[in-house]
């Protein structure tokens, strides 16, 4: 049998940083904006506080158990019934997760490049293209999404000097927001930073897992700090009330640049391809660890024929709201049930593993075999 | 079968192998010994294969002259003596069954058979014509040197030996196909390239069971990794400074026989991008040139499916001037942005097709008269806009600048898949578009190793030879992703070693 | 095998989805560019002109005659953006196409009504490009569209391009639709340009006062000037001084203003700092002899009064209307939010009336062009 898949050490903080990515980036200026005003700066350092601590967590667990998934250890924390419904569960959510993005995605596309063309489709095409690529491994993905995530890098640090206005004084007053208005933007900015809980899944294919719990929490970190200047730049350029009142204030934020080289009238077309690109990508990881995470439930070898099941599932979760408001409902519930999850779930889990000692490498999974003529 | 001691009765074995065919020459001689004895002998060959004078002086004359006076005992082994004593050729080989005796006669070499004796001795006198080293003709440089690789093998190696005297460049050949017993070279430098991918080279070599080899495309189709993608993961070269750079690099060339086309694997999508003249000139002009030529290739990518975006689905991003003279311009033309492109790309490269199919001359007037005229024609009578020429001529033009024509192939199919994915869904299809095609680049691996190497995986010593190239000097190391033995191709300086391992 | 089949399907599911058409694909000939909005009153009540500048798509092609109208005007009557710009869909089979739209002239008339309903329309298109100017036109709005610059051949795309290249008046405020919806959104009021017909040209001078997207007040030309100090929108422009009778033109090359809100004893003051540095680009005398020498600190002086009387006058007039569209509020909710939670509801009528300015301007004279003094001849004496 084929060892498993690997992830090599580099590839870690790339599928990390290309899931976080996505679709709620580009709403999230507008969430934060809108409940907690200038304030939303604070609740998006408070949500990067709560995703290091998921990181931690999350990493805590997936070193316990090296060269193991979460289907296979659940089972042997919690009995093998409750572990089974548990695995199916994540995959549902995992797959809810998927469902949530291509919906909030194609919902976006439909407004700003195809107004007439129907949502079906746009779901359809662009779970297709990821599922296609979703089904030739970890490695390819990792690949992929490393070249995209250079894509992403550059005008994500040339955007700043372009901006043609920024007042700092958008960011003034500080602490005019009640407690529960700041929970509430604290998870919104959560929404759009959501993603480490793919390390669950595939943590445990890294090369190098002492590394694992460094880069993890690095590039966490460097992804959120990231998106806030996005966030930043938004408040600053946009003021903080057109932000709460644009639906995707970035892409109004971009529309505004001057354009340095006369070829296009906006530069928000690059904006409109990259954004694709990291929804594209967050896509097939998603759609990548829902399939493994269900083979791995199911002890089938690969994951390789679930992803076009999991593609058609999420597509028919995701027809189900009716209008965007009603996505961002059921995007709330994801995000309580990410906490309950990571909060919960996680700690639950590390605690348990301390009393059952984890079963190391049993038969199945055999020890990494050092791959020939290592890409690279 | 075995070779019986009747001379008669293995001529008339080999004829039957060989059909008797009209090609064969059999020339029976006696063979008198000191006067005393004599015996019947008989060269058997291909015409045309081997020149018959070659025979006569190299062959003949030095055995009748020689054997003469053959003083040992009658049971000695006549053979032996004149493998040791009498033939100053190369190669000469014993063979003991008809099989190998028909083989030796059908690559070109002569077969001596003695009566009384059941070996042959085969002698390789390989002398028909070839064509003359010429110049390449689709990987043409400015600076740098002018021969190609030829039809013949025995050349081509030795073209790759003048310019590596190096002990480890080693030959290794195979033969395959189960009519045409074609020979197929592997070349690697024995303490560069690595084991593995050697072997896994001559494993899927062996595993070739094709009836001829005409060509070293045949051998590439058979052994890629990837045989549903347009991108080629093996790279074909005519140029033999290249194919040296290439083992050089750790990597594994395969000459065929009877082909001028040297494969080199691994390839990457880098390694493709890159021409043989990039390091012959000085670094800055070589980062130049390949800043251009990147940026070229994406133009010839996505220029017809950017305009088709933006054209029909998203005016509001052309500058505003631009937008309403594209309008102008298009007004009365009949048909959508989309089919008006696929229009001009189509005899474009029909155009192609045919000034690559007719003789030199003519082809160029093709290029001329169908660029220029029909271009023009199409415009002024309404059926494109001027500004699809324009984009058309560029995609074109810059469609050129890619080194590798197998990989401009591929670039050109993936562009009309663009432009049919712009047509659809404008933008938003476009990307998608580029995102399949960067899903598909990234699951593809040549010999293990991923096509889109150095930038993913990242490695940086490798970015150093891609988009820009380092100054001589300062490449001291093979490339990574072949994973040589021996990693420096320049003594690195000690100071700077220890620095990289603290 | 299983593989194939997959392949397969995909191909077929994607052909299939492909095929059932391109919905949005329009080429840019289907389409009718709407260049330029005029909105004017109608004659019967609620209901306004809306006028359309449309360009003759021949008139651009490459090998035009250069003859014929290279824009038409087309005008319907309605209550609503949407409802009158489907109007127009009867008359034209082209879609009429918002993306490219550069200039919305609102005239003064129906500005005074209200300038809201027609900003909605154009908030919620996200093909709308944001950098297009809104205008508040003195007199009918469409007439404006009738002016004919020979070196133009769109209007809106003439004052469009006027607005943002003008660097050497600061007589206007250069404000984008963004912008303005900016100003508007926070307290409903702003300052937005000028446009006015003389009969064949259009001329962009001067300001319109909104005061709860209403036109209050037009502003002078000076009154314009020193908003735009105020806006920190100034980068150019020329401001003449009379120094000892004579004129000195001063370039402003660089204009900066920054406003600082300040809370004393439940009393406001907002600092406004101005700065500017230029040169003088021309000396006017009267007399056949000019002085012997530049008196630059003199000449700074001056430019420092004239400015900070300017910008005074402005914000008394401000004050004295009860209105704020440059925006002082913001200052004060950053500043002092307590402050401004007990105040928010009075701000225009009571707080701000009351508070007091002080204004701080630097002018700063850097060059002289290349005459660097007057020299006088001996002989000539």
């Amino acid at each position: 049998m084929k060892g498993r898949d690997r992830l090599l050490a580099q590839e870690v903080p790339v599928i990390i940083a290309n899931m976080m990515l996505g679709v709620g980036t580009i709403g999230l200026p507008s969430r934060l904006a809108e409940i907690a005003g200038p304030d939303g700066i604070i609740a998006f350092a408070c949500a990067i506080g709560v995703l290091v601590a998921a990181t931690v967590l999350i990493i805590l667990l997936v070193r316990r158990f090296p060269n193991q998934g979460i289907a296979d250890y659940s089972t042997i924390l919690i009995g093998k019934v409750p572990g089974f419904i548990f695995n199916i569960i994540f995959g549902f959510f995992l797959t809810c997760v998927v469902a949530t993005m291509v919906r909030g995605f194609s919902e976006v596309t439909k407004f700003f490049l195809l107004q007439r063309t129907p949502l079906e489709v746009i779901m359809i095409s662009m779970l297709l293209a990821g599922s296609l690529l979703a089904r030739n491994g970890l490695q390819p993905i990792a690949r992929a999404c490393q070249i995209l995530l250079y894509l992403f890098l550059l005008p994500l640090l040339a955007i700043p000097f372009f901006i043609p206005i920024f007042e700092t004084g958008e960011f003034l007053p500080l602490f005019q927001t009640d407690f529960m208005s700041m929970v509430k933007a604290t998870f919104g900015a959560l929404f759009a930073l959501a993603g480490i809980e793919v390390m669950l899944v595939i943590g445990s294919h890294s090369e190098d897992p002492k590394q694992l719990m460094r880069s993890s929490v690095l590039t966490v970190i460097a992804v959120s700090v990231l998106t806030g200047i996005l966030v930043v730049l938004a408040f600053g350029s946009l003021s903080v009330n057109q932000v709460a009142k644009l639906s995707d204030p970035l892409f109004e934020m971009i529309k505004y640049v001057p354009v340095p080289f006369g070829i296009f009238e906006r530069v928000d077309i690059f904006f409109y391809t990259i954004w694709i690109a990291a929804t594209y990508s967050s896509v097939v990881i998603g759609l990548f660890t829902a399939s493994h995470h269900l083979a791995e439930t199911f002890k089938l070898e690969t994951g390789k024929g679930l992803v076009f099941p999991c593609a058609a599932a999420s597509y028919f979760l995701a027809l189900i709201p009716n209008h965007e408001a009603e996505l961002g409902v059921y995007g709330d519930s994801l995000i309580l049930v990410w906490i309950i999850l990571v909060f919960g779930v996680v700690p639950l889990f590390l605690l348990l593993s301390l009393f059952r000692k984890p079963k190391q490498s049993s038969t199945k999974k055999k020890q990494p075999q050092k791959r020939r003529a290592n890409p690279g | 079968m075995k070779l019986s001691k009747r001379v008669h009765h293995n001529i008339q074995t080999i004829k039957e192998e060989l059909n008797d065919s009209t090609d064969l020459k059999v020339r029976e001689f006696n063979l008198s010994i000191q006067g005393i004895r004599e015996i019947s002998c008989a060269l058997i060959f291909f015409e045309g294969l081997i020149s018959g004078q070659m025979v006569t002086e190299a062959v003949m004359q030095p055995i009748l002259h020689e054997v003469r006076d053959f003083d040992q005992p009658m049971d000695a082994n006549l053979i032996t003596f004149i493998k040791e004593s009498v033939l100053t050729n190369s190669e000469l080989t014993e063979k003991n069954t008809i099989d190998d005796v028909v083989l030796s006669i059908m690559i070109g070499e002569v077969a001596l058979l003695v009566d009384g004796f059941n070996t042959a001795l085969t002698i390789d006198m390989k002398g028909w014509l070839h064509r003359a080293i010429d110049s390449p003709q689709s990987e043409g440089v400015i600076r740098g040197p002018r021969d190609s690789f030829i039809e013949a093998i025995n050349r081509n190696m030795m073209l790759i030996r003048r310019r590596l005297r190096d002990p480890n460049l080693t030959f290794e050949r195979i033969q395959v196909g189960n009519r045409g017993q074609n020979d197929i070279v592997i070349a690697y430098i024995k303490d560069v390239a690595n084991d593995e991918l050697v072997n896994e080279v001559r494993k899927r070599l062996e595993n070739v069971d094709l009836d001829v080899i005409l060509d070293s495309g045949y051998i590439e189709q058979m052994i890629e990794d990837d045989w549903w993608s347009p991108f080629n993961t093996i790279q074909d070269t005519e140029r033999p400074d290249e194919a040296a750079a290439g083992l050089v690099e750790g990597r594994v060339a395969i000459l065929v026989d009877n082909s001028p086309f040297v494969l080199l694997a691994p390839a990457t999508f880098n390694t493709l991008m890159l021409s043989a003249e990039d390091y012959y000139v000085r670094w800055p002009a070589a980062n130049f040139v390949r800043i251009i030529r990147f940026v070229a290739s994406f133009v010839a990518l996505v220029t017809p499916s950017l305009y088709i975006a933006l054209v029909s689905f998203h005016p509001e991003m052309i500058p505003t001037k631009l937008a309403l003279s594209i309008a102008a311009s298009r007004e009365g033309i009949p048909f959508p942005a989309f089919i008006e492109a696929l229009i001009m790309e189509l005899s474009l490269e029909i155009v192609r097709e045919a000034g690559i199919r007719l003789p030199g001359p003519i082809g160029q007037t093709i290029g001329i008269v169908g660029g220029l005229i029909i271009g023009d024609a199409a415009v002024s009578a309404g059926i494109v806009s001027p500004f699809m020429v324009i984009v058309v001529a560029m995609t074109a033009i810059a469609g050129f600048i890619i080194p590798t024509y197998t990989l401009s192939f591929g670039l050109r199919i993936t562009r009309f898949f663009l432009m049919l994915a712009a047509s659809f869904l404008g933008l938003y299809g476009l990307t998608l578009g580029m995102l399949i095609l960067l899903g598909h680049l990234a699951t593809l691996t040549s010999f293990g190793v991923s096509y889109l190497s150095p930038w993913a995986p990242f490695s940086p010593w490798d970015l150093r030879d891609s988009v820009m190239r380092s100054p001589w000097h300062k490449l001291k190391r093979r490339p990574g992703y072949t994973h040589t033995k021996d990693q420096t191709r320049q003594p690195l300086k000690k100071r700077r070693r220890r620095k990289r391992s603290s | 095998m299983i593989h194939k089949r997959f392949r397969l399907v995909i191909l077929t599911l994607t052909l299939a989805l492909l095929m059932t058409g391109c919905w949005d694909a329009k080429d840019v000939d289907q389409r009718s560019f709407v260049m330029g909005i005029a909105f004017d009153l109608a004659e019967t009540e609620d209901r306004y002109v809306m006028t359309i500048e449309l360009p003759v798509l021949s008139g651009f092609a490459s090998q035009s005659s250069g003859e014929g109208p290279k824009s038409v005007m087309f005008s319907t009557v309605g209550t609503s953006v949407a409802q009158m710009a489907t109007h127009f869909e009867s008359r034209t089979w082209r879609e009429l196409f918002f993306g490219h739209t550069q200039a919305i002239i609102i005239s003064g008339d129906a500005a005074r009504k209200s300038i809201r309903p027609f900003l909605d329309f154009f908030d919620r298109n996200p093909r709308i490009d944001r950098r297009l100017t809104l205008f508040i036109s003195q007199g009918e709005a469409q007439e404006i569209f009738k002016t004919k610059d020979p070196r133009e051949d769109l209007v809106s795309v003439y004052l469009n391009q006027m607005l943002n290249t003008l660097t050497n008046t600061a007589r206007v405020v250069k404000m984008n639709f963004q912008d303005s919806l900016r100003n508007l959104e926070s307290n409903g009021d702003t300052i937005l340009p000028r446009v006015r017909s003389s009969g064949t040209e259009a001329v962009i001078a001067g300001g319109a006062l909104i005061k709860d997207y209403k036109l209050i007040a037009w502003l002078g030309e000076n009154e314009t000037r020193a908003a735009a100090f105020l806006y920190n929108n100034v980068s150019g422009g020329l401001i003449v001084v009379n120094v000892d009778d004579n004129l000195y033109a001063y370039a402003m090359r660089s204009a900066s203003s920054e406003t600082k809100a300040k809370l004393k004893d439940n009393q406001l003051i907002f600092e406004i700092e101005v700065k500017s540095e230029g040169d003088i680009i021309e000396v006017y005398y009267e007399e056949a002899q000019g002085p012997s020498a530049f008196d630059i600190a003199k000449i700074e002086d001056k430019l420092n009064q004239l400015i900070a009387n300017e910008i005074l006058h402005l914000v008394t007039k401000l004050q004295d209307l009860k209105t704020d569209p440059i925006g002082f509020d913001r200052l004060v909710f950053r500043s002092y939010p307590k402050f401004w939670k007990e105040h928010a509801k009075d701000w225009k009528d009571k707080i701000f009336p009351q508070a007091k300015f002080e204004i701080k301007t630097t002018f700063r004279v850097r060059r002289t062009g290349i005459v660097e003094k007057e020299v006088v001849y001996e002989r000539q004496r």
